[in-house]
């Protein structure tokens, strides 16, 4: 039934996609490069109760190739010193879009989620002009807030449509991605008291850290 | 029925392919076109990005970039791309580089639609809102002001997203006039 839901839903993507007229860029006399670096940094002041560390900054460049007309390849990385000091490096995003027509493209890898505005648009510390994040989306950088969602991206397929209506646009995204991690088991979990009762099925806790991978076969969709 | 649903699916991406010709460039209505989505799109996140941040090579390639962030289709993105290459290189006739005195002189009205003012500032009450408009500001600024903004339009900003546009001082003079009649 899952297999199914997932057909019909691709295959409605698809179909948006094919209604109109697609466009070339065949005959245009700009010039046509290969790759760009853009990126942005940030140095932060916080204070706050258990840092040890009250400065700290981020080096977040980003990687733009252009493969050909229909091909585009992206990568962001993000170099950050913690609260205590540390290192950190991350892969925010690393992935393909496919232009399949003047309206539809299909990306695929690890992208930052569709999920409302602030995660793909939004987030980056030279147009966030919050103090910290949104409290729904990831704990990133020198965000104070606990996070009740921290995934900006996952790795995934994404398919989106976009079409001009009347004066207005409509956009859908469809995907389909990892989702979140489960807890593993302790395996040095204690006995149990005699009388207490003991449960064969626990529910699984969830971890919610896309950056150490996945180690379920349970994927997450959106649309 | 899997070679149903395979030929269903390449019927599909087929269909979804089918390319048609591509307007050229350097059309003004594609650029004026460019002018009006970058003053739409491009200050919706963040402040419009201004042309000489990047070479003509390099927007071709965060042009795709962008247009997954703000969803625009690849005619909207082709004409941001047309708008932005125009300011940065000889499409017109008045780079002043190559200057053609034999080409016909354009009207103030004309240079104003070839070069998509109204892409960011309004003209006769219709047109963007990311620059001031321009109805009335010759009498509120002063025709040096707005000679010297054509000019070098930071002058008064450095962080202004208005291009500098490859034309003479010649059409600017135009331009002030037109809008000077306004």
């Amino acid at each position: 039934m899952k297999r199914l839901s997932t057909s019909v839903a691709v295959a409605s993507a698809l179909l948006m996609s094919a209604a109109p007229v697609a466009f070339a860029q065949e005959n245009s006399e700009l010039d046509i490069g290969r790759f760009a670096i853009a990126g942005y940094g940030d140095v932060s002041y916080i204070a706050q109760d258990d840092m040890n560390t009250n400065v700290v900054s981020r080096f977040v460049p980003i990687f733009l190739f252009q493969l050909s007309e229909k091909i585009h390849i992206e990568s962001e990385l993000e170099f950050s010193i913690d609260e205590n000091g540390e290192t950190e490096i991350e892969m925010e995003y690393a992935d393909m879009h496919y232009f399949l027509n003047d309206n539809t493209t299909i990306t695929a890898g690890k992208f930052l989620l569709p999920f409302g505005q602030f995660g793909p648009n939004l987030h980056p510390s030279w147009i966030n002009k919050l103090p910290s994040m949104p409290g729904v989306y990831g704990h990133h950088g020198s965000s104070s807030l606990a996070s009740l969602l921290p995934i900006l991206s996952d790795t995934g397929i994404n398919i989106r449509n976009s079409f001009n209506v009347g004066s207005g646009k409509l956009f859908t995204d469809f995907y389909v991605v990892s989702g979140p991690r489960e807890e593993e088991a302790d395996e040095h979990d204690e006995e149990p008291v005699e009388g207490e009762e003991v449960h064969a099925e626990e529910f699984p806790e969830v971890e919610f850290e896309s950056a150490k991978g996945d180690n379920n076969d349970d994927r997450a969709f959106g649309f | 029925m899997q070679l149903t649903k395979l030929s269903i699916l390449i019927a599909v991406i087929a269909v979804g392919s089918f390319s048609a010709s591509a307007q050229h460039a350097s059309d003004p209505k594609l650029v004026a076109k460019g002018a009006k989505l970058y003053s739409e799109n491009c200050g919706r996140c963040h402040n419009p990005r201004p042309a000489s941040d990047y070479t003509k090579k390099e927007w071709s390639v965060v042009m795709p970039h962008m247009r997954e962030k703000a969803h625009m289709t690849g005619k909207e993105s082709l004409a941001v791309e047309a708008f932005l290459a125009s300011t940065l290189t000889a499409d017109v006739r008045n780079e002043p580089q190559v200057l053609n005195e034999n080409a016909p002189k354009k009207s103030g009205e004309a240079l104003i639609a070839q070069f998509g003012c109204q892409g960011c500032h309004q003209v006769k009450g219709s047109g963007g809102k990311s620059g001031p408009s321009l109805d009335g500001i010759v009498e509120d600024k002063g025709r040096e002001f707005i000679l010297k903004k054509l000019k070098d339009p930071k002058f008064n900003n450095t962080s202004s997203a208005m291009p500098q546009f490859p034309m003479t001082e010649e059409d600017m003079k135009t331009i002030i006039n037109y809008m000077s009649k306004e």
